[in-house]
């Protein structure tokens, strides 16, 4: 049977974080360029960027307990989390 | 980033007179819409607690599970910053010389506008609906003798009193160019360095 690895889940998962990361750059962008000077607006800025970083730092702190390298088959897929005490 | 003390082609005596944004409901109306969003996951997850699921435990499903959740947060959180920059990029600023609106249709479309207040002919100020008449705001439409014929001011805090404003400024202006032959044409006059908008004016 043929096995891949977990770390195939992070590519589709890795395209999402690309253009989240864009949205977020063109957010940023757009208020640097276009907003009106004012320590409302930095503080906007500011809650942009930290706020991004503790989403971006979760993800990556769960990405790190994962062994990705660790291969699953197609049977592996199987709904075997449905608890066996359902099934009597 | 724009200086209220240097808008672009501003005449050494204009002045801003108001500065404003869209009420605060909408800003609330968008943290709502993200909130609501933000329950799909607990109510998944309350799910697959009361069905006994074991899935986040499971090699594959659980990290497919939660790079799932993952990606559904990051697209609440793109969506939610979105509006928040279109909330904040919309503004409307009246000074004693003109009227400037500046307003974000998404994130690449943008719109900027201005009116001298000589070509202005007709303000309309309009509170329609329940929450409108109880927060008290809503949208003010200024007619105008220019190429784009009416300016929306929308969703506006105290509309009326904008209105009243505006309206002030528009006869100050008329008759202080009807009066002062010396007075500067507008779209002259080289941008200034003054401080010249009011300390109480909220940005």
């Amino acid at each position: 049977m043929t096995s891949f690895p977990l770390v195939y889940l992070l590519v589709p998962f890795g395209l999402i974080v690309a253009m989240g990361a864009l949205f977020f750059v063109f957010n940023v962008f757009h208020i640097q360029r276009y907003a009106i000077r004012s320590s409302a607006t930095s503080l906007l800025l500011t809650v942009y960027l930290v706020s991004f970083v503790v989403l971006i730092g979760i993800i990556g702190v769960y990405l790190l307990t994962v062994d990705w390298q660790k291969e699953f088959q197609l049977n592996d897929l199987l709904p075997s989390f449905i608890s066996s005490s359902r099934l009597e | 980033m724009l200086h209220l003390d240097h808008l672009p082609n501003s005449q050494p005596q204009e002045v801003v007179k108001v500065f404003l944004r869209r009420h605060w409901i909408d800003l609330a109306k968008v943290f709502l819409m993200s909130g609501a969003m933000l329950l799909v996951p607990i109510a998944v997850f309350a799910l697959a607690r009361v069905t006994e699921a074991d899935i986040f435990t499971h090699p594959v499903w659980g990290p497919a599970s939660i790079l799932t959740l993952f990606s559904y947060l990051l697209i609440v959180y793109c969506i939610t910053l979105t509006e928040l920059t279109d909330y904040w990029l919309d503004v409307w600023i009246v000074t004693s010389e003109r009227i400037i609106n500046a307003e974000q249709h998404g994130l690449f479309n943008r719109l900027v506008s201005e009116v001298h207040h000589e070509q202005i002919q007709d303000i309309t100020s309009e509170t329609k609906g329940f929450l409108e008449t109880f927060l008290t705001y809503g949208d003010v439409y200024i007619q105008t003798a220019g190429e784009k014929e009416r300016f929306r001011f929308k969703n506006v805090d105290n509309p009326d009193d904008v209105k009243i404003s505006i309206s002030e400024l528009v006869t100050t202006c008329k008759n202080t160019h009807h009066h002062d032959p010396k007075a500067i044409a507008p779209g002259l006059g080289a941008p200034t360095t003054s401080k010249h908008h009011d300390a109480s004016i909220k940005l």
